[in-house]
């Protein structure tokens, strides 16, 4: 019998273990997956920002809305190729549950500050013609079922319409997001559109924008040209604090506070709670085949063999764990991009953490393997057969 | 003699012969047990702060369709017409509406321990009445409270330690001007992770005229249901009316979601993956006692009590599970954390709460684990035939 052959019966000899432990283990690889794409997702915001752009917001408050006219004054700034105005609008679609971002925005601007964002060029220019028109992020469009051609009515929360009746956007376009800083979960609309409904009464609320994003020009770097724009302001009316984008990213991805931490420490208990549970299951299963073992040993079979055997069993049983815990990860990613809209809104399996998921296989099978593997090396056939009883 | 039970000890007394086996398996479920428990100590430590200390008889307005104060905005002259309401109370000594007009913005502050992150602090502008309506939720634990007129603040306990120039005697800039820090205070509800000062200065500082919301205690005599219709319905003086304890609870919704939906998934997540090590462990701990469950049965216990027995195995093994998970989590209570309100989008300082319902809930959780993993080890055990059960070694 050929030691691959004697491999396969020794695993396949007890089904319903195999198929628990297998359980285990690719429910401890998905869960590894999932925790860890959260905190890397978020990271990805950061990482893949530009250090071409530049956002200025009030230095005093998330909340605080800077003077519209701090935009010429921004546009004349050395080293600014060009500004757009960025206001959050937070309307209600239907439920307050169906929470998603929506910004008033230069939409020419954008397109071009941004190009990332890509959108059919008809869709594209769709939007630029309508004051109410927008677009939609392609993870909104599938969660919502928005289409170019629909309406969507969002009720005010920041900016209530004076009547108490919906906001009206016509949606244009669908876009897709080439890096992770850009979500697919947002929609755009004109800024002056929210700007007149405030001028002429229809519609309540702050004026001014959220902040402003800026794009450089060739050759300037982000810090002079954010302590240009913020000493203009140092004075007031509102102070302005100016950053790169990935640090502005990450502002929000620390306001999370502990989160990543927590959800590590979950990720690391896990882990070693399975690992226990594997060698414990490994060693329980070696106890009862020694008798088995004390046969081969007796019949010839070279010394190793036993622990070849054992170490085997334990990795291929973490390696088809590992396998299905990782396929599903991959799998769901759709799935949990939609539930965590709101939170994670570009959550995304990486590539790294596959690399980790193999090397957290080999090393629980490896292990797994090695303490019964041991105990077998140590064997002499008369024991095992007497002892196996 | 067929409807027998096993006698207890025999389960308790194969636990003990495999008592590292049966301790994994316990640790498994333990872990399970003390994420879930860790999770919803921290959901029940957020809630508490936010129901329970809401008064029934202040009610809140906000701009109609704000679902909360840093979306709300009521101008000056709408604050007045709030606050002569007739169905306001009116302070017994000078005769005035106990209704205040309070300004609220959540402020960029450095954080004390790495000054180079910003969180969100909530500051509040209050006036006279505020004190009045908080009353005895409300009080200054060090220092004085701040005087009305002058650039002065209070600070909420949690914050001093926190947040970076919030100790008695610092001085913290408001946008472009210095306030002085004379007081810190503690309020049982979810207040106390604010900075309070007067609502005029504020207003001034942060070139903000106008104000967040209006808070009102009630007269007596007014129910506060049929009041809160009322104002609904109001066309004149449109506003969003809610009691203290109701808008206190709709602040809590999105971190709530987030937190029960993380500790149910993580629960029901490992707790899969307990049950598979919980029936691991019993089905060896079955396949080693073939002989022993065949005698057994050949001296006359039915398969029910076979059943039972193993389940109730598989029980105390859940037991151990719960009872470790809990032990793990208990030094956690009344540990304070931060976390940001994901409705507010400020941070809340409050502490883990284990109470005895979430104890109880977790040794429950553990148990269940427990036989979950026994139910079909047991079930296999009870199959077994006698006499080849006998046979086997």
């Amino acid at each position: 019998m050929s030691l691959g052959r004697l491999v396969r019966r020794h695993v396949g000899s007890h089904p319903v273990r195999a198929i628990l432990t297998i359980g285990a283990v690719a429910v401890a690889l998905f869960l590894f997956c999932f925790l860890r794409s959260i905190v890397t997702s978020l990271d990805a915001a950061v990482q893949e920002s530009s250090s071409r752009r530049i956002i200025t917001a009030s230095a005093v408050s998330l909340f605080q809305s800077l003077p519209t006219t701090y935009l010429e004054a921004i546009e004349a700034i050395d080293g600014v190729e060009s500004a757009s105005r960025f206001t959050w609008f937070g309307g209600v679609y239907k439920e307050p549950s169906n929470f998603f971002a929506q910004f008033g925005t230069d939409p020419q601007t954008l397109m071009k500050q941004y190009p990332e964002i890509v959108i059919p060029e008809e869709q594209k220019q769709a939007w630029f013609n309508d004051r109410r028109g927008a677009i939609v992020g392609i993870g909104l469009a599938e969660k919502y079922g928005f289409k170019a051609g629909d309406t969507v009515p969002l009720l005010g929360t920041i900016y209530p319409r004076t009547d108490g009746s919906e906001w009206e956007f016509n949606i244009h376009g669908v876009y897709r997001s080439l890096r992770a800083n850009v979500d697919e979960m947002t929609m755009y609309f004109h800024w002056p559109y929210l700007d007149e409904s405030l001028e002429n009464g229809t519609a309540l609320g702050p004026r001014g924008t959220s902040v402003f994003l800026i794009r450089l020009a060739d050759d300037y770097r982000g810090e002079d040209v954010s302590d240009a724009i913020d000493a203009y302001y140092a004075g007031g009316p509102q102070r302005t604090r100016t950053q790169p984008e990935a640090a502005f990213q990450a502002d929000f991805v620390n306001m999370l506070g502990n989160l990543p931490t927590f959800l590590g420490m979950i990720g690391a208990a896990v882990l070693v709670a399975i690992l226990f549970g594997v060698v414990n299951t490994m060693t329980i299963a070696a106890r009862e085949r020694m008798r088995t073992m004390g046969i081969l040993k007796a019949l010839g079979f070279p010394r190793q063999v036993p622990s070849r055997l054992y170490l085997m069993e334990a990795i291929s049983f973490a390696a088809l764990g590992g396998a299905i815990g990782m396929g599903v990860a991959w799998s769901t990613q759709g799935v949990f991009r939609s539930i965590l809209g709101t939170q994670v809104p570009m959550y995304r399996v990486a590539p790294e953490t596959f690399v980790w998921g193999c090397v957290i296989c080999i090393v629980i099978g490896i292990v797994g393997g090695a303490v019964p593997a041991w105990n077998a090396s140590r064997l002499h056939a008369v024991e095992a057969l007497r002892r196996g009883a | 003699m067929s409807k027998r039970l096993v006698p207890l000890s025999y389960p308790v007394r194969s636990l003990l012969v495999r008592w590292q086996a049966s301790l994994l398996s316990s640790l498994g479920i333990a872990m399970t047990v003390a994420v879930f428990c860790g999770v919803f100590a921290l959901l029940l430590g957020f809630t508490s702060l936010h129901s329970g200390t809401g008064q029934d008889d202040v009610v809140v307005f906000l701009r109609k369709g704000a679902t909360s104060e840093g979306e709300s905005g009521i101008t000056l002259e709408l604050v007045q017409q709030y606050k002569v309401l007739p169905e306001v109370a009116l302070d017994p000594e000078s005769g005035t509406p106990l209704a205040a007009g309070e300004g609220y913005l959540a402020l960029f502050l450095q954080k004390a321990d790495d000054r180079k992150s910003l969180v969100n602090v909530p500051i509040r502008g209050v006036e006279e009445a505020s004190f009045a309506i908080q009353d005895e939720h409300f009080r200054i634990i060090e220092g004085r409270n701040f005087t009305f007129g002058a650039d002065e603040i209070i600070v909420g306990k949690p914050l001093v330690s926190r947040i970076h120039n919030c100790k008695l005697g610092d001085t913290l800039e408001i946008n472009v001007t210095p306030f002085k820090v004379v007081g810190i205070f503690e309020h049982t509800g979810a207040y106390r992770s604010e900075i309070w000062g007067d609502v005029d200065r504020m207003a001034a500082a942060l070139e903000r005229p106008i104000r967040q919301r209006v808070v009102a205690k009630l007269k007596e005599d007014v129910q506060t249901d049929a009041f809160i219709d009322r104002m609904g319905e109001d066309k004149r003086l449109p506003s969003k009316t809610m009691t203290e304890q109701d808008y206190f609870v709709s602040q809590t919704s999105m971190l709530s979601g987030v937190l029960g939906f993380l500790g149910v998934f993580l629960a029901v997540i490992l707790g899969i993956a307990a049950v598979l090590g919980a029936a691991n462990t019993m089905l060896a701990a079955i396949g080693a006692r073939t002989h022993e469950i065949g005698i057994l049965r050949s001296v006359g216990f039915g398969r029910m009590a076979i059943l039972l027995a193993f389940l109730f195995e598989a029980a105390l093994i859940g037991l151990a599970g719960g009872v470790i998970g809990c032990l793990i989590v208990l030094p956690l209570n009344g540990l304070e954390t931060g976390t940001m309100n994901w409705n507010t989008f400020t941070e809340n300082a409050f502490a883990f709460r284990v109470d005895a319902g979430l104890l109880l809930l977790a040794v429950g959780l553990g148990i269940l684990l427990g036989v979950l993993g026994g139910l079909v080890p047991a079930w296999r055990a009870s199959r077994l035939r006698p006499v080849e059960a006998m046979r086997r070694q």
